[in-house]
């Protein structure tokens, strides 16, 4: 196992159902396949349908299984609200990738907040916040459920992830894990592509 | 799920849930045999085990009714030479206390090891407790993985200890233990070890537990439990790191070795803290506390659960007069309360030490996330039960107590239904409404549970309400699968852990022979039939005094998809017919199927990603708003209604 004393907190966030912990394997099998060391906590059971979800994926020289509140350096969000929800667990100045759709939770009566005070408050908070739209992306690509190949990818392009993942190792983490692999490369490659273009902006 | 990664070629690097890990650990030591009963966070144990089983016809591995006939089972296998584990959750423990603590006094011909899943934090349970207690307890010892890393290793480990000392042995893991993923090295599976047959050897003096053998077996424990904790004095899982002459120790306790390795790297301190890492620490290790005790004069323990091994150790040094500060959760430096974090133990640790430190300041924000509980699926046949059910008590006049279960349905404890009054534990339903039956005058008690928990701790419940003639409403949901765990086979469903076709054991014939006259089945997805039989059993209740038994029957309808995708069956999707639909809000608002929302203007809508087809929808609109985009076909309708778990 390589170990060159760095380490890079990814924290996932979504709706169950959304694919968040396939999300969070492919991302750590990249890691795992370059030679690094990975830790991902998962949530399961009650929480999964419809319930809010978080991720903890934390790529080399690391112990716990948890990332500190106030210690990510990415937030890789699938819905709008709950970027607000796991926001603590990103430090100052951290990036935060997410998808403009909100999900409204099937509660009777309960009050919502809309896309553009969401993105209003996130300018206030001291982050790098990328909005993005990788359902409606994925969609036009042919596979809706593969939006979450699309944040890893922007994410790799804005961050990097300390080196510990590639394209390359990406691709073929989601080859041995992933339904419908050429479509979900696909539209990693899209994010990825994206995430370069917002970086040249 | 099936986790093929728990077959992968040795000698390479994967990445494996920690339960996975566990599985690998128990095929690479080589049992042959497995049982469980599936809870949180310990079920993909089994599941791995039962996908391996599958794939390689060996080991045996069976899902069991309930975690006490599973460690029965396992125990059985153990006493008759073959190496057996049985996997449960924290709670599950307390309805297999029984055999586990007779376990430790006539010991194992082959190892014996108990898989606790502990669940700090609640994400999946009623509580909190620590395991640990048991080992104590009942004299067995425990073993705690540091961490998913140390999962496969330590299962081994467990074997092992197990066979040195023909005693069965706890395996505590928790969430973060068994639901995380880490690289895990793989090794040889022995494929005959697997297979190997037991041979039942008499020796009733042990295996028999009457006063005057259990007496003289007590005498044997006792001295067989020194022994357990001279060796784990000596155990490589049991080990200290960093420098000797440090006057500060940490202990790091199973998972709590990592939280403390990284707090103390974080801290600036790895090199000049003495660090203790536990990973089989009960019973605890004396020698080893008591030689890394020797001129330290703080002690910090860091430790999943409650201060365990922290109490253990301060009533140790007392008793040898070791005078030193001993810390961690005992006396407030860490909370109780919840599971370990870095955020946790970083200031406990701080502050005991004396160091400075400041927790990060995360980015903050004003605005407040809706709330998001979980909720039942759309196309959840228990919302049309819940539905049904609520109109005919309304029918019928009567104050109905819900007592609820462990299960999905217990997500009808939500708006809009909130028709869950009590949820205490698995087969608590039947058995409060018991109690309650006898004491309420204008209240009827009405007991909600699953299939698999009606097979589970439902039926002396009901033998009972027969027996003392407990007037009840007993609505049976059967799902025809443990849903809530992820699909797993159960009794009613004719299929086992292997993929063998077995007999289905039918809860209405059940009932019927348990005496329950009034027992019927009902169509789940059907509410408006459904609810007529509703008010036909609550009627015979009142007058007759007794018992009443509902099965409502419907497949969970991700099993019903799952089922229909193999089959090449397609389901339909409904749309709002905009014509049609007042913006009542019936559907949205008192039906909540999360697939159907308000549009801005009131009028209902349906997200077709979100649809799963079950025409629930269609039964309750009042003016016929809801239409599918094609008729659904037979071979759909039937799936709904008889899907199973493969």
């Amino acid at each position: 196992m390589k170990v060159n004393g760095g380490k890079v907190d990814v924290v996932l966030a979504g709706v169950g159902g959304q694919g968040i912990i396939t999300m969070a394997s492919v991302l750590a099998d990249a890691a795992v396949n370059q030679g690094y060391n990975a830790i991902v906590a998962e949530t399961h059971g009650l929480s999964q349908r419809g319930g809010t979800v978080i991720v903890h994926v934390r790529l080399g020289d690391v112990e716990a299984p948890l990332i500190m509140e106030g210690g990510g350096d990415l937030l890789l969000s699938l819905e709008a609200t709950e970027t607000l929800r796991y926001l603590k667990y990103v430090k100052k100045g951290a990036i935060v990738v997410m998808d403009m759709r909100i999900i409204r939770p099937p509660l009777p009566n309960v009050e919502v907040p809309q896309l553009p005070e969401i993105l209003e408050e996130l300018e206030k908070a001291e982050v790098e916040v990328y909005p993005v739209n990788a359902v409606g992306e994925a969609q036009a690509l042919g596979n809706p459920r593969a939006a979450n190949m699309y944040l890893i990818g922007y994410g790799l392009a804005i961050h990097g992830y300390g080196g510990m993942v590639s394209i390359d190792s990406l691709k073929q983490a989601i080859m041995s894990r992933v339904r419908n692999p050429e479509s979900n490369i696909k539209v990693l490659l899209k994010g990825y592509n994206d995430g370069l273009n917002a970086v040249k902006r | 799920m099936a986790h093929r990664e728990v077959l992968a070629e040795p000698g390479r690097r994967v990445l494996m849930l920690g339960n996975v890990a566990l599985a690998r650990g128990a095929l690479e030591y080589g049992i042959g045999f497995a049982s469980a009963y599936p809870g949180t966070p310990s079920t993909e144990i089994v599941e791995a085990l039962s996908y391996a089983a599958r794939k390689l016809k060996a080991p045996y591995v069976e899902w069991s009714t309930n975690e006490k006939v599973a460690l029965e089972a396992a125990y059985g296998a153990a006493l008759a030479g073959v190496p057996a584990l049985v996997a449960m959750k924290h709670v599950g423990v307390n309805v297999a206390a029984d055999p586990l603590f007779s376990s430790a006094y006539t010991g194992v011909r082959a190892p014996l090891v108990v898989v606790s899943a502990d669940d700090p934090g609640m994400h999946s349970s009623q509580n909190e407790q620590d395991n640990r207690w048991y080992g104590i307890h009942a004299y067995i010892p425990v073993v705690e993985p540091a961490g998913a890393q140390e999962a496969k290793e330590a299962m081994i480990a467990a074997f092992k200890l197990s066979e040195e000392f023909n005693h069965p042995v706890i395996l505590r893991t928790s969430t973060r233990v068994g639901h995380t993923r880490v690289p895990v090295e793989t090794g040889e599976i022995p494929l005959e070890k697997l297979k190997a047959k037991g041979k039942f050897k008499k020796e009733p003096t042990r295996t028999t537990l009457i006063p005057a053998h259990a007496r003289k077996l007590r005498v044997e424990l006792l001295e067989k439990w020194d022994r357990i904790a001279k060796r784990l004095s000596e155990h490589p899982l049991n080990s200290a790191e960093g420098p000797e002459d440090s006057k500060i120790l940490v202990v790091g306790v199973g998972l709590g070795y990592r939280f403390a390795k990284e707090s103390l790297s974080y801290l600036g301190l790895s090199d000049k803290v003495r660090l203790l890492k536990l990973s089989i620490p009960v019973p605890i290790p004396e020698e080893l506390l008591l030689s890394e005790a020797e001129g330290k004069e703080k002690i910090f323990f860091v430790e999943e659960g409650e201060p365990v091994i922290e109490t253990l150790t301060k009533s140790l040094f007392f008793d040898k007069e070791v005078m030193v500060k001993v810390a961690g959760k005992g006396n407030g430096y860490i909370t109780k309360i919840g599971e370990l974090t870095l955020e946790k133990v970083l200031p406990g640790l701080a502050k005991f030490l004396g160091v400075n430190y400041t927790q990060p300041d995360p980015p903050r924000v004003e605005l407040t996330p809706p709330p998001r509980p979980p909720a039942l699926c759309p196309g959840c046949p228990y919302r049309a039960v819940f539905y049904a059910l609520r109109r005919a008590l309304g029918k019928a006049r009567v104050r109905p107590i819900y007592n609820g279960d462990i299960g999905c349905y217990s997500l009808g404890v939500l708006p809009p239904f909130q028709m869950q009054d009590t949820i205490v534990e698995m087969g608590g339903s039947i058995g409060l409404a018991n109690g309650m039956s006898h004491v309420v005058e204008d209240q009827l008690p009405v007991a909600i549970i699953g299939d698999s928990t009606f097979f589970h701790a439902g039926m002396p419940g009901l033998a009972n309400a027969v027996y003392n003639k407990a007037p009840m409403l007993i609505v049976v949901l059967d799902n025809r699968t443990t849903a809530m765990t992820g699909h797993q086979p159960h009794p009613g469903v004719g299929v086992t852990a292997m993929g063998e076709e077995t007999m289905e054991l039918d809860p209405i014939k059940v009932a019927k022979a348990m005496g329950v006259e009034y027992a019927t089945v009902t169509d789940a997805f059907d509410i408006k039939g459904q609810e007529k039989v509703f008010v036909e059993a609550i009627e015979y209740v009142k007058k007759e005094r007794k018992p009443a038994l509902i099965v409502a029957r419907g497949a969970c309808i991700l099993l019903a998809i799952a089922n229909a995708r193999r089959q090449a069956v397609k389901y339909p999707v409904y749309y709002v017919d905009e014509e049609a639909c007042t913006a009542c809000g019936l559907c949205y608002r008192a039906f909540n199927c999360p697939a159907i929302s308000p549009k801005d203007d009131g009028k209902a809508t349906i997200d077709p990603l979100l649809c799963t087809g079950c025409g629930e929808c269609v039964q309750i609109c009042p003016y016929n708003a809801f239409k599918p985009e094609e008729e659904p076909s037979e071979e759909w309708l039937k799936i709904m209604r008889t899907a199973k778990p493969r």
